[in-house]
């Protein structure tokens, strides 16, 4: 804002110094560029204006209308005033500005760069003012303009000579117009200002364009009859630019009392900062000029007896009577003009009342006793005089310059010095004046009393009687009067005064007497006089105080501020304090920063060379005490906030970017050396940091109970996970689903748990894959968890594939593969290989989305596997799986699954979760379709159920793999073969299968497919364990190698479940037309000892030793088992027709002292001791019972165990805290 | 300029998001309608977008991991940082680019052997800490059970003591006659409100995802210009 100002000016053209604008006052009256020098006018200019008018009317001849009614139809731009009549406040400077009005706009010739910065800056003209009508006068008409008025430009706007008094007193002003103060802020005398300012509500100015000319006082009567014509919102609405920031740039230098003003008021949002701070960028619709003199027109119709000369000085009255007669009579055609007010009708308003209503407002605003003292006397005799240096001649009919006088600022002590008059004197005339007016001139009492009704009651206090005012004649420095203004102006941004709240600018230290005398005494030097040139008396003394120039382009608050660094003292001229005060301010960060808002940098323009804008901060200034409170104010405070003791002291301050600036700002005093040591902050103790003996004894505790379990048997408490899942149960039917896979399925196994559930997902997911391999199915294993994925193809490469498969390491001479006792052969009876019976997938990238983008197009993502070799599936969809496994750490792993992939496929979803996302995942196997695992203890039945199974047969058409050998050679004591061993690989039937049989003839067993106790056994006879089905045809007993007749004794039982939930009958034949013996209960257990040829009926043995038929389709053979652990170690050759043996993990070997190595078998044995499947496995699998065998699982028993012990540690241990913590409330309630 | 980039990423969204909305849930059972998305090839253009949201999730994997190791660098090598901090930093960078030349070497046929190096990394390493810091989890749900009512006891505190009591004793592997009472109880708990509670809580997700989509789709939500 302030640049635009310094802008105006040519170069040349700008002033030498601060006063050039005094210099620089036009002597020739017709030339508003002639320097009529008229000095710091103030703001009573607008009186001379009114003179000025009257001039004009006179010189008028040959018009009906006086200049300001005339002057719109003179070209616009260029004023008809014929320049300064002396009085003219501002206008003189715009003659100095040295424009001509033809190379600027009207608005902006001649006028200070602080007022032309307020201009309006778009193309459209401006109405042209006559160049004498005060600034503020004209603002006021150009608030109502509207746009009729532009549109008829040419026609004379000023039809009614009222208009500026209809702006003010009639009209509908809305609320929106309540900031048309501040537009009329800067020129406009402060006390109408302080008016203006207090009447958000008064109404608006109407257009005065469509007025006809008027002069009698009974316009007013009409007027007040008609409303006057609305104008459109938009002329009418006010953009003001947020002047927030201005006043907060321009703090340092402002005076007394408009800090004072502040203190109080700034932090109210509703606070404003005065009038010159507060400039905002006037619009088109505020700053238009106004066309001509807004006098009011019973001026016009006053005559020569009416008027009164002392009231206009010089003026001959006479001009105002032939004016009146010429032009200025009532019309009663004309349209009505605006009444002062709602309250005060104009036919009862006169001018009297209108004055006085205006000054008793004023008066009330800014103190009767102050500032009327200070008003020159309305009959100041314009004659020419020399004042001051005598460089400024003023000429005749132009008021005079003032001289200073004590106490009160020059120009108004010279102002009053030269008055004829006397404020009081002016009072009593003017009624009788208006008194002998014939045109009904009211009374002065009326008329000061319709301005009291114009305005609003709130904003209006009790006026002052207008003698008290004007005898007072004691003037009192501007200051005082001046900062009477803080209940009027204290609207200031919420931006603006917190920053000038809490910004500990010491205002009043730096702008002290002694620091302004200081300055004074530099100005008065002849050096600083070069420097600043003459400095004119005519201005205030505060400004000349603070060594400001006032001159033509710089009166903002900026400009203030930027003259006052131009004018800095040097540092060795400063006090100590405000040297401290300076160096800390080098150290403080760059005043705008870059980021920082342009409406920041545009209001601020200038302003951070000199002063550096503290960061805005909301809350309390809690930083106060760090830069100017001394040491015993800081004791005060300490002691305050030790009495009123918050919670916010215990809290450890947020600091803000100011908080850290100013926490290392230099002390002051410390510097200055006056001022005492800080007083010491109250400083809290450090607390000491107990050691948390419970916190520890609660690990200890823990860790104790968890590890003892491992090494001390005794804490072995608890029973252990059961060896069989409950019919029904979801983990049942998980198992059912593996367990019904048959060789070559495939199944995907999703693997979506990390590393820290390892522990415990990882048995699940070792168990489910070894019981795949067992069915010699072939798992593909993919995740959306590429840490998981690793993870899982580790688990499946290192612990199941490498336990099942064959040991390649050493072949004996015969070229048999040696395997060392403890392993076996997989089920494919070969290397599992990659990519062939087992497939790692890539990673599944994007989760959810991901997954559904993996299920689009199922044979493109699993080409390749983890390691991008071609994986030759041939999967299209997720039916291609006979079952999805989802082996998951939490439930959104499931929910993804169950959501994206379970509708895709009609095959089972599996699920395995760990114990904390079992409740959040039961919901997805509501249907009996999905099994579900969940956690350790699962995995350690299902893998206890395993364990139990004989191992399976070879797939049919495997690979033919080396006969395998004992690896180590015979000990120097070999065992011979012990008939324990015969018996454990022949397999023998029991004999009440053949009674059974002989009572159904429907069973023919033929001798050709009878078992022969032959060595070489055929693979035909694998199958018949694994699903009734498959059973061979022709079971005989009379076949069962070894000679035994009764399975039992052979301790192989064949069991069987009733696959459905209802009860099945069993009948004492196989068909149906047999005699039900018995309903089976659905998921009942029962033994099974033969079937019909076709095999659809089985022969089952119920615990009570019934015996009867049941339909195969409702039962599902369980795999064998034995009942009798046999110690003895297993040493076979093995042939392609073995059974694999799940006991063969060696990575549980270790563990297992049951199977020992056999080095004792001979070759013989092996020979005479051929395989037989479905017998020798069993006799080395034994079934698992409670306390019957070993654990094969390294740790699996104590691993539960430490679990129960950590289970009653932990809730042990709530226990106890919940007791003391309870009893802890109680007792303290109980003190209470 | 920035209100017509809001409008265009808006409109964007909108298409691809109706256009893959109605490309996965427009199947071949509703006659015109679906004829008119298969002409439109709509399921195509569903599948292409969100192929490339999950290569674009992929990348991000991928500048993430490369974020993570400049980050690091410039740890080491900026300047005033602690030398605790350029050392953890060091490790961090060393172990990273170890593990991929390893990896890479693997894969290539370059290094051999059984386990693999990357392997005894993973499990040996990795695996171990991971577990152990899972295990210390314990502690501090204990302690933290065990301070739940220092400061106050609450209604509410005081339920979730005895729920949690009786879950934990229901899962004690005893059978004794008040065990299995306790057992039945926590296996009710388990099943009834637990279940219920779950239930619920993905009936909300479910309902939010579609609300949320919905929105997205209407161009009410505009989240990912965030």
């Amino acid at each position: 804002m302030t640049d635009d100002f310094d802008k105006r000016l040519p170069p040349d053209e700008e002033p030498e110094d601060d006063f050039d604008w005094l210099k620089n006052m036009p002597d020739d009256p017709s030339n508003p560029s002639s320097g009529d020098n008229l000095g710091f006018t103030g703001e009573l200019s607008w009186r001379q204006d009114v003179e000025d008018a009257f001039d004009n009317q006179l010189d008028a001849a040959n018009n009906d209308l006086p200049d300001w009614q005339r002057t719109d139809d003179s070209p616009q731009g260029k004023s008809t005033k014929a320049g300064g009549l002396g009085f003219t406040g501002e206008l003189d400077w715009m003659r100095a500005s040295g424009q001509s009005d033809e190379d600027a706009p009207a608005s902006d010739s001649g006028l200070p760069d602080w007022l032309s910065a307020a201009e309006p800056k778009s193309t459209e003209a401006p109405q042209v003012p006559d160049a004498d009508v005060p600034d503020w006068l004209a603002r006021m008409d150009l608030m109502q303009t509207s746009p009729a008025e532009d549109e008829n430009a040419d026609e004379p706007l000023d039809d009614d000579p009222m208009a500026w008094l209809q702006q003010d007193d009639d009209s509908d002003f809305d609320d929106e117009q309540e900031l048309e103060p501040a537009a009329l802020a800067d020129d406009m005398p402060d006390w109408m200002q302080s008016l203006r300012g207090a009447q958000p509500d008064e109404e608006e100015p109407q257009a005065s364009a469509s007025l006809p000319d008027t002069g009698a006082l009974n316009w007013l009567q009409e007027y007040a009859a008609e409303p006057p014509p609305p104008e459109p919102e938009a002329d009418l609405e006010p953009d003001f630019p947020l002047p927030a920031d201005e006043p907060a740039a321009a703090g340092s230098d402002i005076p007394d009392w408009l800090s004072d003003a502040y203190s109080s008021d700034f932090a109210s949002p509703e606070s404003a900062p005065p009038s010159f701070m507060d400039e905002p960028e006037l619009e088109d619709e505020e700053l238009e000029p106004v066309s001509d003199i807004d006098l009011p027109s019973w001026l016009m119709d006053e005559t020569s007896d009416a008027l009164p000369n002392d009231l206009f000085g010089e003026f001959d009255t006479g001009m105002l009577r032939e004016a009146a007669e010429n032009g200025l009579p009532a019309s009663p055609a004309q349209p009505p003009v605006p009444t002062i007010s709602d309250e005060a009708p104009a036919a009862k308003t006169g001018i009297t009342d209108w004055l006085q209503r205006e000054t008793d407002t004023a008066f009330s605003k800014i103190g009767q006793d102050d500032f009327l003292n200070t008003l020159p006397d309305f009959d100041a005799q314009p004659h020419a005089s020399t004042v001051g240096s005598g460089d400024q001649t003023y000429q005749d009919s132009e008021p005079e310059p003032f001289g200073a006088a004590d106490g009160t600022p020059d120009w108004l002590a010279e102002l009053q010095q030269q008055d004829d008059l006397t404020a009081e004197e002016m009072t009593t005339e003017l009624p009788t004046a208006m008194a002998s007016s014939p045109y009904d001139m009211p009374s002065d009492d009326d008329l000061f009393a319709g301005l009291g009704n114009a305005l609003p009651a709130e904003s209006a206090p009790a006026p002052a009687a207008s003698g008290e005012f004007f005898n007072t004649g004691e003037l009192r420095n501007i200051d005082d009067i001046l900062s009477s203004y803080q209940d009027i102006e204290t609207r200031v941004s919420d931006r603006t005064g917190t920053l000038m709240n809490q910004a500990d600018f010491d205002m009043d230290s730096l702008l002290s007497d002694a620091e302004l005398d200081k300055i004074s005494a530099l100005r008065e030097s002849d050096e600083r006089r070069a420097e600043m040139g003459e400095l004119s008396a005519d201005a205030p003394d505060w400004l000349s105080d603070i060594g400001v120039s006032v001159g033509s382009d710089d009166v903002s608050a900026a400009a203030i501020v930027r003259k006052q660094a131009q004018n800095e003292r040097e540092l060795e001229d400063l006090t100590d304090q405000l040297r401290a005060l300076h160096s800390a301010g080098l150290e403080l960060p760059s005043p705008i920063a870059d980021d920082a808002p342009d409406n920041m940098k545009a209001l601020l323009v200038g302003v951070p060379e000199i002063i550096s804008p503290a960061p805005m901060r909301i809350g309390k200034p809690s930083l106060a005490e760090n830069l100017v409170l001394s040491a015993p104010q800081r004791e005060k405070i300490n002691l305050l906030q030790s009495l009123v003791a918050t919670d916010d002291r215990d809290k450890e301050p947020e600091l803000t970017a100011i908080d850290v600036t100013l926490e290392d700002s230099p002390d002051l005093e410390a510097i200055a050396g006056e001022g005492a040591a800080k007083a010491a902050a109250p400083s809290r103790p450090a607390r000491r940091s107990r050691p948390k003996i419970d916190r520890l004894l609660i690990a200890i505790v823990l860790a104790v109970a968890i590890i003892l379990p491992f090494v001390v048997r005794g804490l072995r408490i608890g029973q252990l996970p059961p060896l069989s899942f409950a019919a029904g149960s979801p983990q049942a039917i998980a198992f059912d689903r593996v367990a019904n896979l048959q060789p070559g399925d495939r199944v995907m196994i999703a693997s979506e748990y990390g590393l820290t559930d390892a522990a415990e997902m990882d048995t699940t997911l070792d168990t489910l894959l070894r019981h795949i391999f067992a069915r010699g199915a072939r798992p593909v294993i993919v995740s959306t968890n590429a840490v998981g994925l690793l993870h899982a193809k580790n688990v499946l490469e290192r612990g199941v594939v490498s336990g099942l498969d064959i040991k390649t390491g050493s072949t004996d001479s015969a070229g048999n593969v040696v395997v060392n006792p403890g392993t076996g052969l997989n089920r494919f009876g070969r290397v599992i290989t990659p990519n062939v019976d087992y497939v790692v997938a890539p990673f599944i990238a994007g989760e959810s989305i991901g997954l559904r983008t993996f299920s689009q197009d199922l044979g493109a993502a699993l080409a390749n596997d983890i390691n991008g070799k071609a994986t030759n599936l041939k999967v299209t969809s997720y039916n291609n799986f006979a079952l999805i496994i989802v082996v998951a750490e939490t439930s959104d792993d499931v929910r993804r699954w169950a959501e994206q992939v379970a509708p895709l496929t009609s095959n089972p979803l599996l699920i395995a979760v760990s114990s904390a996302a079992a409740p959040m995942a039961e919901p997805y196997t509501v249907s009996n379709r999905n099994g579900m695992l969940v956690g350790y203890k699962d995995a350690y039945t299902y893998r206890a159920i395993l364990d139990a199974q004989a191992p399976l047969a070879p797939l049919a058409g495997s690979t033919s793999v080396p006969t395998v050998v004992p690896t180590k050679p015979p000990t120097a004591t070999p065992i011979p073969p012990t008939a324990t061993l015969v018996p454990t690989i022949t397999m023998t039937f029991t004999p009440s299968l053949t009674p059974t049989i002989t009572l159904t003839p429907s069973v023919t067993m033929t001798p050709t497919q009878t078992f022969t106790p032959s060595p070489t056994f055929t693979a035909t006879f694998t199958p018949t364990n694994v699903k009734a089905t498959d059973l061979p045809p022709t079971w005989t007993p009379t076949t069962l190698p070894g000679g035994s007749a009764d399975i039992g004794a052979q301790g192989l039982v064949i069991q069987g479940v009733v696959n459905v939930s209802e009860t099945v009958n069993m009948r004492d034949n196989p068909s149906r037309q047999g005699k039900v013996i018995a309903a089976l209960p659905g998921r009942s257990t029962v033994q099974i000892i033969g079937r019909n040829e076709d095999g659809t009926w089985l022969q089952v043995r119920l615990e009570d030793k019934r015996e009867g038929w049941v339909s195969a389709q409702f039962i599902r053979i369980i795999e064998p088992g034995t009942g009798t652990p046999s110690p003895t170690p297993v040493a076979y050759r093995v042939d392609p027709n073995a059974y694999v043996s799940l006991l063969s993990d060696s990575s549980y070997a270790s563990g297992n002292d049951s199977l020992q190595t056999t080095p004792e078998a001979t070759p013989e044995a092996t020979l005479e001791a051929p395989i037989a499947p479905a017998l020798a496995a069993p006799a080395a699998a034994p079934l698992p019972a409670q306390g019957a065998s070993k654990p094969r699982t390294p740790y699996r028993d104590q691993r539960w165990y430490g679990m129960t012990m950590g289970l009653l540690a932990v809730i042990g241990i709530i226990t106890l805290g919940a007791i003391i913590n309870i009893v802890r409330g109680l007792l303290r309630r109980g003190r209470k | 300029m920035k209100r017509l980039g809001s409008a265009l990423s808006t409109a964007l969204v909108m298409v691809i998001g109706i256009i893959t909305f109605l490309g996965l849930i427009v199947g071949n059972g509703l006659g015109g309608l679906s004829n008119v998305v298969n002409a439109f090839a709509l399921p195509t253009f569903a599948n292409a977008f969100l192929r490339l949201t999950v290569i674009t999730l992929a990348i991000t994997v991928l500048i993430g991991i490369l974020n993570l190791l400049l980050v690091h660098l410039s740890r080491v090598f900026g300047r005033g940082k602690p030398f605790s901090q350029r050392i953890n930093s060091l490790v961090l960078i060393i172990s990273a680019i170890g593990v991929i030349v390893l990896g890479t070497l693997e894969r290539a046929g370059v290094l051999t052997g059984s386990p693999a190096p990357t392997t005894v990394l993973l499990e040996g390493v990795q695996l171990s800490i991971e577990s152990a810091l899972a295990g210390l989890v314990l502690f501090a749900l204990v302690y933290g059970a065990y301070r739940l009512m220092r400061r106050r006891v609450t209604g509410s505190g005081l339920l979730f003591t005895i729920v949690l009591l009786v879950i934990l004793t229901g899962a004690l592997p005893f059978t004794t006659p008040g065990m299995r009472v306790v057992s039945i109880i926590r296996d009710w708990l388990l099943a009834v409100p637990v279940s219920a509670g779950a239930r619920g809580i993905l009936l909300g997700i479910a309902l939010a995802v579609t609300v949320a989509g919905a929105r997205v789709l209407i161009g009410q939500d505009r989240s990912y210009r965030d």
